[in-house]
C-alpha cells in the first residue's frame, strides 16, 4: 500500500528575530493501515512534527504531502478540508466539553455547524461509541466520565468522518497502565477493523513496544527508525 | 528434521518431562551435537512461539512455558558444552566475553545459547543475561576487561535501550572494546547497528563462528 503521509526535507524554525530551529531536514513517510509510534525526549520535536503532518502548523521549508496531495502550499479552505476528510486528532487532554454527554461531544463537529446531526451520523456516532466500549454511558455528561472514558470519547470523536489517519499526541498521558492498555486496544481495533493509520507520540513503552514501527525523534532529526 | 518435529510435538504438549529428557538424550547418545541442538532444534522452536501483537488469550503464557522447558535443557546442557570443547581440543584462549541483554529485556535463552557457544571456541565468557541496568554492566566491564561484550535484543523497543548501554560503555571503556549486537529484534532492522554504535550485527551461529575464526588470524 502506498503511503499516507509524506514529509521532504522538513525544517522548523520558530521565531523571527531570536530564531530557534527545532526541525532539520526531516524525512518520513508512513504507510496506509499501519500503527506507527513517535518517540522521544520533551522538547525533541515529536508535537511540532505531528502538527506539521496534521496541516496544523506549516514547515519553514519542506513538502508535505497528506493522501497523495501537497497541503503545505495550500490556502487556509482547503487545508480545513482536508484535515476534516482525512485526518482524526487526540490530544493528551481530549478537550471534550464538559456539560455535554458523550454522544453530544462525538458530534459537536456537526452541532456548531448545523445545530444538529443528520440521522445517519448519529448511528455512527453510536457505533463508534460501542467500539470504544462507551455504549452504556454515551448518555452520561463528559464530566461525569473517568479519565479513560473521557479519553474513549475523544477517540470516537476523532473518528467520525471517518479517517484515513489518525494523529495522536500522548494520548495517554494522563492515564494510569490500565487505562493505557484499554486505549492501545481500542486504538489497535480500529487500525485492524477500519484500516486507519494511526501515528502515536507517546512516553509509554506499553504502546510504542506494541506499535508496528517506532521512530525515535531526537534533537530535532529522526535519529531511530524500526520496525518490528 | 526429524528431531526436530518430534521435540516440537513434545513442546507443544508442554511435556516437560519427554521434552528434557529427549533433548538431552539426543546429546548423551552423540546423536547431535550442541551446535546442532541450539540452531537446529531449540532455537527454531523459539522462534516460533514469541508472541505477536494480534495474538491473543494465552499466547504469553505459552511464551513462558515454553521458553522454561528450553531453559531448563540448556542449563542441562553445560556440562556437554566443556566436554565437546575439551573432545574438539579447543585451546582456552585468555579472552573473555560479556553477554547481557539491555534493561527491560527479558528474553535471555537466545543470548544464553550464545554465551555458550563463545565457550565452546575458548572464550572465558561470562553471561549476565536478562534486564540489566547499563549502570551495572558498565562499571563491571573495566574489571573484566572482556574483549567483546555481545548484547542481545528480543522485542525491538529495547533497542533503544541498547543503544543508552552502548553509549555508557563506550564513555567508561578504557581500552578497544568491540560491542556485537544480535536477537530477533535485528531481524527486521539490519542497518540499525551502526546508528546505535554497534560494531557488529551477528544474527547466526555461523557469522559468529566466521568471525571468531577471523578474528584468529
Ligand atoms: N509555538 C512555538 N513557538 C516557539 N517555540 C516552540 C513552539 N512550539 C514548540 N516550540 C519549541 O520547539 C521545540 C520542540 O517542541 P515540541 O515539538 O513541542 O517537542 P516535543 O513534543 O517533542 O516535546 C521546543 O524547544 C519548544 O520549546
Ligand atoms: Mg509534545
Amino acid at each position: 500500500m502506498g503511503n499516507v503521509i509524506e514529509l521532504k526535507n522538513i525544517n522548523k524554525i520558530y521565531g523571527t528575530i531570536i530564531k530557534n530551529q527545532v526541525l532539520y531536514d526531516v524525512n518520513l513517510s508512513f504507510k496506509e493501515g499501519t500503527f506507527n509510534s513517535i518517540i522521544g525526549a520533551s522538547g525533541s520535536g515529536k508535537s511540532t512534527i505531528l502538527n506539521i503532518m496534521g496541516t496544523l502548523d506549516k514547515p519553514t521549508s519542506g513538502e508535505v504531502y497528506i493522501d497523495g496531495k501537497r497541503t503545505d502550499l495550500m490556502t487556509k479552505n482547503e487545508l480545513a478540508e482536508v484535515r476534516n476528510k482525512k485526518i482524526g486528532f487526540i490530544f493528551q487532554f481530549h478537550y471534550l466539553l464538559p456539560e455535554f454527554t458523550a454522544l453530544e461531544n462525538v458530534l459537536i463537529p456537526y452541532l456548531i455547524k448545523d445545530g444538529k446531526a443528520p440521522k445517519e451520523v448519529v448511528k455512527r456516532a453510536e457505533e463508534l461509541l460501542d467500539l470504544v466500549g462507551l455504549s452504556k454511558v454515551k448518555n452520561n455528561r463528559a464530566n461525569n466520565m473517568s479519565g479513560g472514558q473521557q479519553q474513549r470519547t475523544a477517540i470516537a470523536r476523532a473518528l467520525i468522518n471517518n479517517p484515513k489517519i489518525i494523529l495522536a499526541d500522548e494520548p495517554t498521558g494522563n492515564l494510569d497502565s490500565e487505562s493505557t492498555d484499554a486505549i492501545y486496544d481500542i486504538m489497535r481495533d480500529i487500525n485492524e477493523k477500519l484500516g486507519t493509520t494511526f501515528i502515536v507520540i507517546t512516553h509509554d513503552r506499553r504502546i510504542a513496544e506494541r506499535a508496528d514501527r517506532i521512530v525515535e525523534i531526537n534533537d530535532g532529526k529522526v535519529h531511530m527508525d524500526i520496525v518490528r | 528434521m526429524e528431531f526436530y518435529n518430534k521435540f516440537m510435538e513434545y513442546l507443544e504438549a508442554e511435556d516437560k518431562e519427554k521434552a528434557v529428557f529427549y533433548a538431552l538424550n539426543l546429546l548423551e547418545e552423540n546423536k547431535v551435537d550442541i551446535l546442532t541442538l541450539y540452531t537446529k532444534i531449540l532455537a527454531p522452536s523459539l522462534n516460533n512461539m514469541f508472541c505477536k501483537s494480534t495474538e491473543k488469550g494465552v499466547c504469553i503464557w505459552k511464551e513462558h512455558v515454553r521458553s522454561s522447558i528450553i531453559r531448563t535443557i540448556i542449563e542441562c546442557a553445560y556440562p556437554h558444552v566443556i566436554k565437546q570443547r575439551d573432545k574438539n581440543g579447543v585451546e582456552r584462549r585468555n579472552e573473555s566475553v560479556v553477554v547481557v541483554c539491555p534493561q527491560d529485556e527479558y528474553h535471555e535463552i537466545g543470548a544464553r545459547m550464545v554465551a555458550d557457544f563463545y565457550t565452546l571456541h575458548g572464550f572465558d565468557t561470562v553471561f549476565v543475561g536478562a534486564n540489566t541496568p547499563k549502570e551495572d554492566f558498565v562499571s563491571a566491564i573495566n574489571i573484566i576487561k572482556p574483549k567483546y561484550v555481545v548484547i542481545s535484543v528480543t522485542n525491538y523497543y529495547n533497542i533503544v535501550n541498547a543503544e543508552r548501554a552502548i553509549k555508557r560503555i563506550r564513555e567508561i571503556a578504557n581500552y578497544d572494546l568491540k560491542i556485537i549486537v544480535g536477537g530477533y529484534a535485528f531481524r527486521a532492522n539490519k542497518e540499525i547497528y551502526k546508528n546505535i554504535g554497534a560494531d557488529y550485527l551477528m544474527d547466526s551461529f555461523e557469522e559468529i563462528e566466521a568471525f571468531i575464526k577471523e578474528g584468529q588470524k
